[in-house]
């Protein structure tokens, strides 16, 4: 990978003065910051004079919602806050649906915006915008910095709130005349994380109570548990107990695909035998998951003879949507470490669960020649190895992907599981690629999907990023598609995309290595191609336009309602 | 159902319009509001609402939600769900100490 550094490409600053703006770039220095995505404009000029000569490495996106999308699998792989940068107006709206989606999926991001200076605001100045209101519900938390002696303890406190509890987004609005202004530079604190709160016995010993007297628990993890880096405390209480295990979309990789006790992914599109389990089990352990509909369908319908004993960080996601007979509010690790039941009589329990693991997994035998998605992206998963990254878009292939890939690790899997915003994919894969460098990193994408934010195919070539795009074309908007298919009578409005472009030609002048491919016979050698291939690399796939994805549980419905291909 | 709850804020942009909209948001809504200054940097609100007739949301977790708001230093209850406006159970936001941390002392 070429890292294009920004002295490189940029001029020395005009000013040795230290300003607002080199204020703000040492703070994120003393914040451990590495690397910022961004996009340059009017009211942020200040800070991009400031960057040459920095510590900071700056990935120009093309768009500013690609920064966002890149900033956000950032830190979910590096565990680190991710940076983005854009100006005022546009820029920051730009931003807004990277900032929704970080905070739908509880990701630590740090976005700063250039605003007009201190005397226009309020006065529909040129790219003014409001854009601290605008993002109010989409925030952690947000500063507008009116102050330049206030720029090191308000970035200090950014990273703070993004970091501590449950994470998410804080934005920080920065007027161009705190930026411009001439300044002392003072020491900028460093941001420390909040410490959950770690409980008394009594609470573990009430949680091991319902554990030995349950005949059927069953573990239900989320996203939570990756976030917290509680991985390696929940596998330990899985190899201490032999719970079974189903995953939410965003839980998938804290108990590794292939392990014996992992049933699969729960919810709409998630495997039978994990929505089985949830409905037959009699002590549901929710481990930093929140219910979401997706997952539980009718609620009142879902996993409807359970306790629950609900393990989470965010107190506010405690009874919710469903009553806990018992919680466990606070650091996941710790209380997964604490949890110590005993011997527990649940054989039988174990083995009907690896018997519905059994006969309900996945079949790869479809017929015909032409490509099967989930056999090309099982196998593309399997030969990629542990070091594996799959970033998604959002549609048909992001639920084939969450069904069907090999994920070892919670980082393995990054998707837009929240917000479920198309345009996720590449940008993503900027970001995890930034994340860690040696990664095979996959983006699995569809052909709406990769027109949201298909510019960033230049960030590709311009920085040399070796990401490998799989596009799996079934030439419609599929997952709508679908749905109008099986529960619009197939009255089909808007889904055709038959005029899509050539993806490979369009990907070749863009600077990538590309190939189609529109046969079965032909997958093998494409796999091996693009994983062969050292830069970035596009694999337009032509899939049936009829391929739907299955099981399915109808909105509405109870999980075990699981419609199946017909 | 009418709940009453008083909301110690801090004096800072936004405050205001972020804890009324994640009431809001919620599903709640704002019946009666009074706001006062507590000297320079905090506010005391007292809001009157009631939950809105589509959102089946309790109203423990309203508070919780209120509550994890960096701007919300304290909030307080009433136990009863009537017109009268007893706030009697409070509690201390845990973000109390993030000025610490930006200021560099120990959490």
């Amino acid at each position: 990978m070429t890292k294009t550094s920004p002295a490189t490409i940029a001029k020395a600053p005009l000013s040795n003065r230290f300003t607002g703006a080199h204020m703000l770039i040492s703070a994120l220095e003393a914040q451990g910051v590495e690397v910022v995505f961004g996009y340059p404009g009017g009211a942020i000029m200040p800070v991009y004079d400031a960057l040459p000569g920095s510590k900071l490495t700056h990935i120009l996106t093309r768009h500013e919602q690609g920064a966002s999308f890149a900033a956000d699998a950032y830190a979910r792989v590096s565990g680190r806050p991710g940076v983005c940068l854009a100006t005022s107006g546009p820029g920051g709206t730009n931003l807004v649906t990277g900032l929704a989606n970080a905070f739908m999926d509880s990701v630590p991001v740090v976005a700063i915006t250039g605003q007009v200076a201190r005397p226009l605001i309020g006065t529909d100045a040129f790219q003014e915008v409001d854009i601290f209101g605008i993002t109010l519900p989409i925030v952690k938390h947000s500063f507008i910095i009116d102050d330049p002696d206030k720029i090191g303890e308000i970035v200090a406190e950014a990273f703070a709130i993004a970091q501590s509890g449950r994470p998410g987004p804080v934005l920080i609005d920065l007027p161009k005349d705190v930026a411009a202004a001439i300044m002392t530079p003072t020491p900028t604190p460093v941001a420390q994380k909040e410490a959950l709160p770690i409980l008394i016995r009594d609470d573990y010993e009430h949680a091991e109570h319902l554990i030995r007297e349950a005949r059927r628990p069953l573990l239900y993890v989320g996203g939570g548990v990756g976030i917290s880096g509680a991985v390696p405390a929940l596998r330990n209480f899985i190899a201490r107990t032999g719970i079974p295990v189903v995953a939410t979309l965003k839980g998938l990789g804290a108990v590794p695909t292939d392990a014996p006790e992992f049933l699969g992914m729960l919810g709409m599109h998630g495997s039978r035998a994990a929505n089985l389990a949830v409905q037959n089990c009699d002590l549901l352990i929710t481990c930093g998951a929140r219910f979401d509909d997706r997952a539980t369908g009718r609620l009142t319908g879902f996993a409807p003879n359970a306790r629950v004993l609900h393990l989470d960080g965010d107190p506010a996601e405690i009874g919710k949507l469903r009553a806990a007979d018992h919680a466990l509010p606070g650091n996941l690790t710790y209380a997964l470490n604490a949890l110590h039941p005993g011997i527990l009589s649940i054989d039988t329990w174990q083995g009907e669960c690896s018997h519905d693991r059994v006969t309900h997994a996945a079949r790869y035998d479809a017929p015909g020649d032409k490509v099967f998605a989930p056999a090309l992206l099982k196998t593309l998963s399997e030969r990629a190895g542990d070091d594996l990254i799959v970033t998604c878009d959002v549609g048909q292939h992001q639920m084939w992907a969450a069904q069907h890939c090999r994920f070892v690790r919670p980082e393995a899997h990054l998707t837009s599981g929240g917000l479920g915003a198309m345009g996720y994919g590449i940008p993503a894969g900027i970001g995890a690629l930034y994340a860690e460098p040696d990664a095979t990193v996959i983006t699995v994408t569809g052909d709406g999907s990769i027109m949201m934010n298909i510019q960033e195919l230049a960030t590709l070539k311009r920085y040399g990023l070796p990401l490998k795009i799989v596009l799996l074309d079934n030439q419609a908007l599929g997952m709508v598609r679908q749905w109008q298919e099986l529960f619009f009578a197939g009255n089909y409005s808007e889904i055709d995309l038959s005029d899509n472009p050539d993806f490979a030609a369009l990907a070749r002048v863009f600077g990538l290595e590309a190939m189609t491919i529109t046969t079965r016979a032909e997958v093998p050698g494409a796999i091996d191609w693009l994983l062969s291939c050292k830069g970035p690399a596009l694999m337009h796939v032509h899939i049936d336009p009829a391929a739907n994805v299955w099981p399915l549980v109808p909105p509405g419905a109870d999980n075990h309602d699981m419609m199946e291909e017909r | 159902m009418i709940r009453h709850i008083e909301i110690s804020l801090e004096s800072q942009h936004g405050a205001l319009l972020r804890v009324l909209g994640t009431i809001e948001r919620r599903g709640w809504v704002v019946r009666a509001m009074d706001m006062d200054s507590q000297g320079n940097d905090a506010q005391t609100l007292r809001l009157k609402i009631e939950r809105s007739r589509h959102h089946s949301g309790s109203f423990d977790t309203l508070t919780r939600h209120v509550t994890k708001l960096f701007c919300v230093r304290q909030i307080g209850v009433s136990t009863t769900q009537t017109d009268e406006c007893a706030i009697v159970e409070t509690s201390a936001s845990p973000h109390a100490h993030m000025a610490a941390v930006a200021t560099g002392a120990p959490a």
